[in-house]
């Protein structure tokens, strides 16, 4: 019997083990699966502020490069907060350029962190590419490491 | 194709001084403010529509009253985001800047190039209706472009 209870209670254990595992996500694990869900996605990254990559996928057919979009989207944002700020609009949201081709759409995360998205116009809407940010949002802010 | 209409054997065809004056009398920025005016009355939540050039002066300009804002505050800020958005295109071989979307808690600044060199904005709060903003911004720019043209 003792022996039954033992081996009910690892098993217990165990399962708590896995739970905490499937909610203390990974941030890479959580970009890649945005990036695997989000039509005519061509990058997403989470960056720091100073324009430094956290967490990048790009898509195998885009030319895309991280450090330097990490790096130029960081000014965007910064510049942006600025403007907010000074134009006594509240917080900086979230910003979106719309080129002939692409969306690169831009979204604070953290006062440390921003969510960047490059999309094809050819396969989604100016629409879409708003409401995809706004659900993944949440879900990368939950998975950025935290530091106390 | 260039117009060649005023050049006629090396001499150079002068613009006709009844059409100078009538541009003076009628005031280019004068049609161009009227423009600003007709785009504010379509818009909820209006804050500010501003016409400037990439420099951040204003060339023209709509504030609505018991608006917040100031348009040569608006004007000079919104030049760091047109240079900024336009330059990130650019470099990250997006190809031309279509228009710049900024959404903050409180409001919404939709920004978009008039040609190379300046660029039309509106500032609305962030309840506006985005869809009849961006059909605004999107259906008067080509106007205020060829006004703008007038202007200088």
């Amino acid at each position: 019997m003792a022996v039954e209870e033992d081996n009910e209670e690892m098993e217990e254990t165990e399962e708590i083990k896995e739970t905490e595992t499937t909610e203390k996500r990974s941030i890479g694990d959580v970009v890649k699966e945005v990036a695997s869900t989000t039509d005519g996605l061509l990058g997403v990254g989470v960056m720091d502020m100073e324009g430094v990559p956290v967490a990048v996928v790009t898509s195998p057919g885009a030319t895309l490069n991280a450090e330097l979009a990490a790096a130029q989207l960081a000014v965007v944002v910064r510049l942006c907060s600025l403007t907010a700020d000074k134009l006594k609009l509240g917080d900086f949201d979230e910003n979106l350029i719309t080129t002939a081709s692409k969306y690169i759409l831009t979204k604070a995360l953290t006062p440390d962190f921003y969510l960047a998205m490059i999309l094809s116009k050819e396969s989604t809407t100016l629409g879409m590419a708003r409401l995809v940010a706004r659900e993944h949002a949440a879900r990368v802010s939950q998975a950025l490491p935290r530091f106390e | 194709m260039a117009d060649l209409s005023r050049f006629t054997w090396g001499k150079k065809k002068e613009i006709e001084p009844k059409e100078k004056d009538e541009m003076k009398e009628k005031g280019a920025t004068g049609n161009l403010n009227s423009l600003l005016e007709e785009m504010a009355e379509q818009v909820d939540g209006l804050l500010c529509i501003a016409v400037a050039g990439s420099d951040g002066v204003a060339i023209s300009s709509y504030v609505p009253p018991g608006s917040m804002l100031t348009a040569e505050l608006a004007a000079a800020q919104l030049a760091t985001i047109f240079r900024i958005a336009r330059t990130s295109a650019d470099k990250l071989k997006a190809g031309e800047l279509e228009d710049n979307l900024l959404t903050s808690t409180a409001g919404q600044i939709l920004i978009r190039p008039l040609g190379q060199e300046s660029y039309l904005a509106m500032v609305t709060t962030r309840d506006a209706p985005l869809g009849i903003v961006r059909l605004v911004v999107k259906s008067y720019a080509s106007k205020v472009e060829q006004a703008l043209g007038k202007v200088s």
